[in-house]
């Protein structure tokens, strides 16, 4: 019957022309096309719950065993360690949320508590699967698992993490400097030695960030990187030395207002006002008109904060009378610094206006 | 047994306070957002109310200034991740007896419920 079918097939197929073969083909190939395509979607909706269900149970799971091993004195700790090791880590999916839900409560957690879940990650030997996920190859499981290590403060030899401080994800760079810093007792900022790609903005933020709230130590001097070869780090330095009011590196700031670069010119002016350094308007005052946009306004910004009315006027000079920008700054200033003279300074700025001075 | 109010909207935070505060010997009574925990204030007298500040439906705010409104005496703590000076301020300003930010230490959080219920 089989064969009888094939030979009818084939005896139909030749006699068909080569146009309706042609479409013949095209049409099965979509069809088996849009089955596999259905297939797939099936395959992995089917995949995601079945996922979801697993990960959803291992949470419920966890919530209840973390609190029983957290609060819970009559738990057998090593026991259900145990247990939970052989029934409810075998497979990688059930291992990533374990590691997960730890994390989370970790994050909720301080004191005791957060301690007892350091100890439990690494009794579950969570710590051998974290180093085998660093080693992976995808930028975002080598950052997940450096996350993880510094979160819950395990210290692993330094060369594991070491590579990852010049990575070519900005994610992976940031995550193991918070490593670094994170769990550092003296130097929290020795990483910097080792940097030679430059800080972005975010990086710097969560640096700064986590030397508030999580270095327990002595604040580190940061003039050591006023040399550094990068200017992100340098500009991370200066900014440091002004917000950790280390008076002492005045001296080593300012040479920085001759810097070359505008932004370290900015952040230097930035860190001596910060810092109250009386002696910064004759510094900054010359030549003020040929100076670059955001210097003008980063000078004009530190006249404002802790300098003397001369020191205003002698910049007031130097601004063109068609400068409309910095005249409208400039006279913004002077009416804090002479309030009685408030109404004259407007009128004033209202008659240059319309006189188009 | 003392009857406590938790008002949170975080799961595993919720979870943790239950299982701590029962362990010391309270009833605990759960509110996962602002609406569920007026509606629970309607209907129960509570011994004390730890709350978080973002809620969804309701604001912690809007709650303290409704409970401080209608039972005065009953004690309350914020349980938030804030720590900014500002709302910490508002909060005791509103009449709060504690402010406790998040990461949180269970154990703490256990003995400044029992001096604040042990006071009332």
């Amino acid at each position: 019957m089989m064969n009888f079918n094939i030979y009818a097939f084939n005896f139909l197929w030749q006699d068909l022309p080569w146009v309706i073969k042609l479409i013949i083909i095209f049409i099965s190939i979509f069809l088996i096309s849009a089955v596999c395509f259905f297939i797939a979607i099936l395959w992995i909706r089917i995949y995601k719950i079945y996922r979801n269900k697993k990960k959803r149970e291992q949470q419920l799971l966890l919530i209840d065993f973390l609190n029983s091993f957290i609060f819970d004195e009559d738990f057998d700790k090593e026991l259900e360690i145990q247990n939970f090791k052989k029934d409810h880590l075998k497979s990688s999916l059930e291992i990533k949320v374990t590691i997960k839900e730890i994390l989370h409560f970790h994050e909720n957690l301080k004191g005791e508590s957060a301690t007892e879940l350091e100890y439990l990650f690494k009794r579950l030997g969570l710590i051998d699967f974290t180093l085998r996920d660093l080693n992976k190859g995808s930028w975002f499981t080598t950052a997940r698992a450096i996350n993880a290590l510094s979160e819950l403060s395990i210290e692993v030899p330094i060369h594991k993490i070491d590579p990852y401080l010049n990575e070519s994800r900005n994610e992976v760079r940031q995550q193991s400097q918070l490593y670094f810093l994170k769990l550092s007792v003296s130097n929290p900022l020795q990483f910097l030695d080792k940097t030679v790609r430059p800080l972005t903005t975010w990086q710097q933020i969560y640096i700064e960030n986590a030397l508030k709230n999580f270095y327990k130590g002595e604040a580190p001097d940061f003039s050591q990187w006023l040399y550094h070869d990068l200017l992100s780090v340098v500009e991370f330095s200066i900014r440091m030395v002004a917000r950790y009011n280390q008076f002492e590196h005045i001296d080593k700031i300012l040479p920085f207002l001759e810097h070359e670069n505008d932004i370290i010119k900015c952040e230097a002016i930035k860190s001596l006002t910060l810092l109250e350094y009386q002696e910064l308007s004759p510094l900054i005052s010359p030549n003020f008109n040929s100076r670059p946009r955001i210097l003008k306004l980063e000078i004009l910004d530190a006249i404002k904060a802790q300098g003397i009315y001369e020191d205003l006027q002698k910049i007031g000079e130097q601004i063109l009378p068609t400068d409309w920008e910095f005249r409208i700054k400039y006279l913004n200033i002077e009416q804090g610094f002479a309030p009685d003279k408030k109404d004259q300074i407007y009128s004033q700025f209202i008659m240059e206006k319309k006189l188009g001075i | 047994m003392k009857k406590i109010l938790v008002i949170e909207d975080n799961p595993m935070v919720i979870k943790s306070l239950e299982f701590k505060l029962t362990k010391d010997g309270n009833n605990v009574v759960i509110a996962h957002d602002g609406r569920e925990a007026m509606k629970q204030l309607k209907e129960n007298e509570f011994d004390l109310i730890l709350t978080d500040l973002m809620l969804p439906f309701v604001t912690g705010n809007e709650l303290i200034s409704h409970i401080k409104k209608d039972t005065p005496n009953t004690p309350i703590i914020v349980l938030s991740t804030s720590t900014q000076e500002a709302i910490i301020m508002e909060a005791f300003n509103m009449g709060v007896d504690d402010f406790i930010t998040k990461p949180f230490s269970p154990n703490e959080l256990s003995l400044r419920v029992k001096r604040l219920l042990s006071k009332n």
